[in-house]
């Protein structure tokens, strides 16, 4: 069976790349603001291939008021361009486990600290200036353990269209990663115990690449994450059967 | 020749395989092999379960002797210097040993039953180890000199997933060899319409039986003029020299050379201008002799290099002492990468790469001949009727390739790290020596420019309608292909810096890259641009299905 072919099936072929038009260069979408699960991100493609692409922005799910999450288009085709944001659970558990290791380094550092203490005495200037650098190290630990998962969080999104799984990341070393549905070899959720108690779980997708022979999307809702996983490889199979 | 490399094969109904000496039976008491019942009956014969050689005694030993060195050392050493506990260590080393390597032999047995090659290894710890026959992608085969003796080889069967060779049989004889590649190679009737009947078993005195029922075609065979020009042109010798670097501190060779004789040969001469000369005239000879090394190397290794298309799969044979041959079905290769090496490129000669699925791996021999290796050189008008021979239906015209401009702001940014990168020498030379050490910086400031600019009118990308290709290197220009179909991964990603100057890097993975040494990873792309390839070759590739067999 092959594929269903719609809008986003016509591939880019042409380029235009006169200078002095409204493009976009940071890969970005535009609308930041974190929303839960089941709404979408209001995207901006590139102002070049916009006439190519034109159903794609103005797509909204709003309508479907669907109880639990629920994988929007997974019939329809139509909802290509949503891009989704991670469960907000992502950043609990995130601060959590950023604390977590805080208070292991804290410990640690401590120890460390009274240890030299003893052995070395109040040595004076040396002694202030390690105890100083060890507790800056800790305090910007707790800091980036408590902000930078709901950063990381908002610079996460991913979707799933006809083409494959789309998975945007990073906040300043930004990445794109794409994945063709019919590469997908086969794809797992894993869940830890903090994840589990907050009812997420991590997708992991094997292609028969190389360098990106699992492809992690992390912080997605348990049942989406099963859901998808569900729809990848069943796309997958229906695609090698085709073959 | 009188091996016994069928084992009993009562079981068989109408076997007609004559029963082999029964010494090698008790181990393989209640092994008795199942009767193929479910072939279906337009199937090929299938192969009866068969052992490996018996020389493979010898050689399972010898390929474990890497482990056996540090004992045989012992042993000998102990054995020279008259202390006999040495000997015995050795002894109860070497025994067990030779006992394991029985142990394999009489325990191994591989058949082709069912459109599946099994291979069951082991008595305890039972391990049958069944390949479909038709995903096996490369039967390689090895042989040395000792295997030609012996005419036998090493065999290696790969699949499209791993890294290690899906099962090695070490050793076949070379009938029985033949046998098998007609069996695995008549897995495809459809694409392979002309095979009707498998052929007779080729001759058993036949150097490597090349069963020529499809019509082959000879693509590449490489003249020994091109391997010398190859070995002058590489650094393989370099290996050499470590070699001797090693033995002459290892062994102390100084103690035999002396000076005095070399310099009693240009006595005239006052000192200076005497050392001046010895200095130069030794590292002429030893470039000499680095070069001869090399050449040396690319003749043993390369020696009668052929490429075949038989049917859909390329064959690669060559070698001077250690003969090899390789298989490559046409449609598993992911990437074709061309190599052009400064001094190659002099000579007008390339070298070109592949990788395919499947044993990605670095390691052996074999390896690195199908893939690192494909076609070590070539002149530069063959390039392109080769490539257009590897995948079906491509035209390969590199010259006419419109390449796609990298970002506006590329030379500006490469020269303004360019400067930094002066900036940050002239700092450290201030620090290492005070009143000059800025100089370093300024000297150095053109050449790191020049050196910028040159790296990135090297950096090239194209998207076709077939093909993607990416050109990168600057000394050594790397030309790398991949294709819809083989495209695994798009990923754009983009570092603050990118950012600042409106880039990005666009990245494409294929299965099993690495062997080519090229990652396609385009950087300095104008950042809509690269968002825009990447949209494109994700949607392009995902209507395309991976093929591995």
């Amino acid at each position: 069976m092959d594929l269903p072919i719609c809008c986003s099936l016509k591939c880019l072929t042409s380029y235009n790349s006169k200078p002095g038009e409204n493009r976009r260069h940071d890969f970005r979408v535009v609308n930041r603001t974190p929303k839960p699960f089941p709404y979408s991100y209001n995207v901006e493609f590139n102002a070049s291939n916009a006439d190519t692409e034109p159903a794609q922005s103005t797509q909204g799910i709003a309508d479907e008021s669907s109880n639990g999450p629920t994988l929007a288009g997974e019939d329809s085709h139509a909802a290509t361009s949503h891009f989704y944001s991670l469960d907000p659970n992502y950043i609990s558990v995130g601060r959590i486990s950023g604390v977590i290791f805080f208070l292991v380094v804290l410990v640690a550092s401590a120890i460390g600290l009274f240890g030299q203490f003893k052995i070395a005495g109040d040595s004076g200037l040396i002694f202030i200036a390690i105890a100083s650098a060890i507790g800056l190290l800790n305090i910007y630990l707790l800091a980036s353990a408590i902000v930078w998962p709901a950063v990381k969080y908002r610079h996460y999104r991913w979707r799933i269209d006809d083409v494959g799984l789309e998975i945007h990341r990073g906040v300043w070393w930004k990445t794109q990663i794409s994945v063709p549905l019919s590469r997908v070899q086969h794809a797992d959720v894993t869940q830890g115990p903090l994840q589990r108690s907050y009812g997420i779980g991590t997708l992991t997708i094997h292609t028969a690449g190389t360098l990106d022979a699992s492809v992690d999307l992390p912080g997605l809702h348990h049942d989406i994450a099963l859901q998808l996983r569900d729809r990848l490889i069943r796309q997958g199979i229906r695609g090698h059967e085709s073959s | 020749m009188n091996h016994p490399e069928n084992p009993p094969s009562d079981a068989l109904p109408g076997g007609g395989q004559p029963q082999s000496d029964s010494t090698e039976s008790p181990l393989l008491a209640g092994d008795t092999p199942t009767p193929n019942e479910n072939a279906a009956p337009d199937q090929a014969v299938p192969l009866k379960p068969s052992w490996l050689h018996p020389t493979s005694l010898i050689f399972d030993l010898i390929s474990h002797s890497r482990e056996l060195i540090v004992p045989a050392a012992i042993a000998i050493f102990g054995a020279a210097s008259g202390n006999l506990t040495g000997l015995y260590f050795g002894m109860a080393i070497f025994i067990p040993a030779f006992i394991l390597s029985a142990f394999r032999y009489f325990t191994l047995r591989y058949k082709i039953d069912n459109g599946e090659l099994v291979v069951k290894k082991g008595l305890l710890f039972r391990r049958i180890r069944t390949v479909p026959i038709s995903r096996i992608q490369n039967i390689d085969l090895l042989q040395n000199p000792l295997h030609r003796l012996f005419r036998v080889a090493e065999v290696k069967i790969e699949t499209a997933s791993g890294t290690e060779p899906e099962a090695v049989l070490r050793v076949l004889s070379l009938k029985k060899f033949g046998e098998l590649r007609e069996q695995i190679f008549l897995r495809d009737p459809i694409t392979n319409p002309q095979i009707t009947s498998p052929t007779s078993a080729p001759e058993p005195d036949a150097q490597i039986p090349m069963p020529e029922t499809r019509a082959s075609q000879l693509l590449v065979s490489i003249p020994t003029s091109w391997l010398i020009k190859a070995g002058i042109a590489s650094n393989r010798g370099l290996v050499f020299l470590g070699i001797a670097m090693g033995a002459w501190y290892q062994f102390k060779l100084w103690q035999y050379v002396n000076l005095d004789d070399l310099k009693q040969m240009l006595p005239s001469l006052d000192g200076t201008l005497r050392n001046t000369l010895l200095i130069a005239a030794l590292a002429l000879a030893i470039l000499i002799v680095l070069r001869v090394a090399s050449v040396a190397w690319f003749i043993s290794r390369f020696h009668g290099y052929q490429l075949q298309l038989c049917g859909e799969d390329l064959r690669i044979s060559c070698g001077l002492f250690t003969k090899i041959t390789a298989t490559v079905p046409r449609n598993r290769i992911q990437l074709i990468s061309i190599h052009r090496p400064l001094f190659l490129r002099w000579m007008g000669l390339a070298s070109i790469r592949i990788e395919t699925a499947g044993g990605g791996g670095m390691s052996g021999q074999d390896k690195s001949n199908s893939r690192r290796w494909f076609v070590p050189v070539l002149p530069e008008q063959g390039i392109a009727t080769l490539i257009q021979q590897l995948r079906t239906g491509i035209e390969w015209q590199e010259k006419s390739l419109d390449w796609k401009p990298l970002s506006q702001n590329t030379g500006r940014r490469l020269r303004r790290r360019a400067i930094v990168r002066a900036t940050v020498l002239a700092v450290i030379g201030v620090l290492i020596s005070q009143p000059w050490g800025w100089l370093a910086g300024v000297v150095a400031l053109p050449f790191l420019v020049l050196w910028e600019a040159k790296k990135s009118s090297a950096l090239r990308y194209v998207r076709t309608e077939q093909y993607v290709v990416y050109r990168s290197g600057l000394l050594t220009p790397k030309t790398s292909i991949t294709f819809w179909d083989k495209v695994q991964t798009v990923s754009i990603s983009q570092t603050p810096f990118d950012k600042r100057w409106k880039m990005g890097t666009l990245r494409i993975d294929t299965a099993a890259a690495g062997p080519a040494e090229h990652y396609i990873r385009v950087h300095y792309l104008d950042a809509a641009f690269a968002y825009h390839e990447f949209k494109a070759i994700s949607c392009e590739s995902s209507k395309f299905e991976p093929d591995f067999g």
